[in-house]
Formats: structure tokens, sequence, C-alpha cells
């Protein structure tokens, strides 16, 4: 499933938009814990967190992630927003709770990517 | 990371990189005034004013692409448990890294496996000089483990006395950890 996709079937607001939406996500990974994701997200993966810190994006550049959703409400800082807009990472926001966006992602058939 | 020990061990091996020849390591943990807070203090390279003030971005490291997050990381902690990072440098002199959190913050990531942590400060080349303390919620002070390299002969310590070391501070740790939550 394309980026551009999985975010309007999932109504979510597109903060930064990422550099080539068409981009086909691998997978899926829902983490807070930052050095998780770097040791275990996959590649152009799509990242679910409640974290909203600017060092989200930096895990996000390093893994290769293809977007990261920011959910359960929490809106990302504001340097979160320019560090993703400098770097080229797609940055998504919800109010769906965590755990709802797990289950919708997986629905659309998008399973999870742990290496 | 998952726990605080990781980050202290992080900031102590950039003290080493920084070509170090005594490092300072102190944790400190007031029950009373509910703060736990690390400090860590070399003799190295240091860093000029314009590096200072990038080293908290996690994309303007001394490496290409992003890498180095130690500091980023270690602000992070702090910070989303009602805590602070300071960092105070002099070039040629040395850098003092001072990161704070409310210990009984719900986010604060538990000090972790300081007995292996302690143990591998010793195992670096060059002085170490450790202090660990708990004062309690009255104020006194209930634990304390001062150690330095120096009264071992200096470092790195050979294998044997690495041991022997490691199996002193998992008893001490299990002791201290009686004085608190975790």
């Amino acid at each position: 499933m394309q980026l551009k996709e999985l975010a309007q079937e999932l109504d979510l607001v597109e903060v930064v938009a990422p550099p080539d939406s068409t981009i086909e996500v691998s997978g899926g990974y829902v983490s807070d814990l930052l050095s998780d994701v770097m040791g275990r997200a996959a590649p152009n993966c799509i990242w679910v967190t409640g974290q909203s810190h600017p060092n989200v994006v930096a895990v996000a550049v390093l893994t290769d992630i293809a977007g990261i959703i920011i959910a359960n409400g929490i809106m990302p800082d504001p340097d979160t927003i320019k560090k993703a807009k400098q770097q080229g990472v797609g940055l998504y926001s919800t109010t769906a709770a965590a755990y709802t966006v797990v289950g919708q992602l997986f629905r659309l058939g998008v399973g999870g990517c742990a290496s | 990371m998952k726990e605080l020990a990781l980050h202290l061990l992080d900031l102590v091996e950039n003290s080493a990189k920084a070509g170090a020849s005594c490092i300072s390591v102190a944790v400190h943990e007031d029950l009373g005034s509910d703060v736990l807070s690390f400090s860590v203090k070399d003799d190295g390279c240091g860093m000029d004013a314009e590096f200072l003030e990038r080293v908290r971005d996690p994309f303007t490291t001394s490496k290409p692409k992003v890498t180095g997050l130690g500091i980023p990381f270690l602000c992070q902690a702090a910070e989303q448990a009602g805590g602070f990072v300071d960092i105070a440098s002099v070039v040629d002199k040395g850098t003092t890294v001072h990161a704070v959190w409310k210990h009984s913050h719900w986010d604060r990531a538990p000090l972790g496996q300081m007995a292996e942590t302690v143990t591998a400060f010793f195992a670096m080349p060059c002085r170490i000089v450790f202090d660990h303390r708990i004062v309690d919620q009255t104020g006194a002070a209930v634990w304390q483990l001062e150690l330095d390299s120096h009264d071992f002969g200096g470092t790195p310590l050979d294998a044997g006395t690495l041991a022997a070391l490691k199996e002193f501070l998992d008893v001490q740790y299990q002791e201290g950890r009686k004085w608190v939550n975790q």
C-alpha cells in the first residue's frame, strides 16, 4: 500500500508531506522507545508512536522509515515539524489511539515489519 | 534507552573519547527533594561554543548523516521526566554534563544495571572517580559508594580485579536499591 493511500484511509492529518507519497510501505512498527525502533524497525515502514520529540525524526532518517504517525492526539513539537521538513520525512498526526491506528493498518494489509 | 545506566555509560564513553585522563562520575539520589542526578566531569578536549550549542540537536553531531544521538536522547529522557540537562565545556579544559530527573516521575526510566555499568567504567584507560549516594526523606545519607581507580593501582583494571569489583558492586547495589522503590 502506498503512503498516500494509507494516509487517506486512516484520515491522518498530514503535518509534513513526504518527498514521495507514492512510496510502497513495507510494513508497520509501533514503539515509543527510540533505541528499540532504531534496532528493529525495517526500512520503508510506517512507524506509529506517541513520542513527539525532534529525536523521532532523527530515528526515522537513520532507519529509512517511510513515514511517522504521531497518535493519541499528541501534536508534534514545533521543532519536530521543522526537522521533518528539513530532512524530508513524512509526518502525520491523528487523534486516534496508537492501538486503533495499528488495528486499522493491519486491516488494510500492512503487517508488522520488525527486522 | 530503557535504562538510565545506559545514558551514564554513554556520557562516560564520550569523556573517554574526548581524551580525558580523569573522569569524575557522580550519581545522587535525593528522596527528600525528589531528585535523581548524574554528573560527569572530564578533563578531555572540550567543545567550542559553536559545537556546544549544536550538541543537543540530533542532526548536527560530529559524524555524517545522523549518529551520536546520545546527548539528544539524554535530553529527551530527562525532559520527559521533569528534568533537564546542563552542559558546560571549555576547549582543552574539559566538559561537565549534569542531568537531572524528578526521582518519582512516572516516565523516569529505571536506573538499571548499575553494577555492570560501573564495572565498565573501570575497564577504561583513564582515572575514574565514582560516587553514588542516596539521601532519604529526612536528608540523611543512607547509602554511599565511593570508588577511585587510584586505590586499585590505576586503570585499566585487570580481568581478575574487574570480576571482583563486579561481585562487590552486585552486593552493594542489592543493598542500595532497598532504599528506593526501584
